[in-house]
């Protein structure tokens, strides 16, 4: 099946090339995995990308997440208990512990 | 994706990711401690006007906060890794600015950061709203 490259044509790219400014138009007409893509192919320029009101929300965000950094960093190294003994653990380590409400 | 689409081996080169204004919950805010974590060379991130509470921040500060003192986290690079205990041992130094303004985090949390962030005098927090806003 061929695929439009409507939304590459929309996408805003500095003169180094390394900034990358999507909006919400690109992430209607591509599927994140195509963004993912292009983005992994240019993982020695960009430095910069933004994502300003592109209306991602939580799921894509993950998957964005997962497709740049696909050693497994979006997947918990530590069990979920651990982590949230860790975070309790920073939470009350602090000198302000005394004024958050548990 | 295939598999064989990505170059797992070679991480991503990526230094800021302006998040701003995606309706980001907690969810997401503890896949980003995830990337945090394990990613030194992401260091600047922009979360301003999403929908992060406490719960999501706090994952966010557990990944950027230090534990130990700063002067010895530097002594101890190029040196084999010591086992420092159950608490945070992997965590992102490299950070430079976190962007977290406009979210859901009430006040005690919005002090909690800045206090603990305070050692790390190298990060830029923007925590506190905008009052235009």
């Amino acid at each position: 099946m061929r695929e439009s490259h409507s939304w590459l044509s929309e996408l805003k790219i500095n003169e180094d090339q390394d900034t990358w400014v999507f909006t919400k138009s690109m992430l209607i007409k591509a599927p994140i995995e195509r963004l993912i893509k292009a983005m992994r192919d240019h993982y020695f320029s960009l430095k910069f990308v933004s994502f300003v009101n592109c209306g991602l929300g939580d799921d894509a965000l993950i998957e964005l997440l997962t497709g740049l950094y696909p050693e497994g960093t979006c997947v918990p190294k530590q069990t979920q208990t651990k982590r949230e003994a860790n975070c309790m653990a920073l939470f009350f380590s602090t000198d302000t512990r005394h004024n958050l409400k548990t | 994706m295939r598999p064989e689409e990505m170059r797992p081996e070679e991480p991503m080169a990526l230094m800021e990711l302006d998040l701003t204004g995606n309706e980001i919950t907690d969810k997401g805010a503890l896949a980003l401690s995830f990337v945090l974590q394990s990613n030194p060379k992401l260091n600047g991130l922009v979360l301003a006007h999403n929908k992060i509470t406490d719960e999501g921040a706090l994952a966010l500060l557990s990944s950027i906060a230090y534990t130990t003192e700063p002067e010895a986290t530097e002594k101890q690079r190029g040196q084999p890794k010591k086992d420092t205990g159950p608490i945070l041992q992997q965590h992102n130094t490299e950070l430079k600015e976190l962007t977290i303004t406009g979210n859901l985090l009430s006040e005690q949390m919005k002090l909690l950061m800045q206090e603990t962030l305070l050692e790390r005098g190298d990060l830029i927090l923007q925590v506190l709203d905008d009052p235009l806003f």
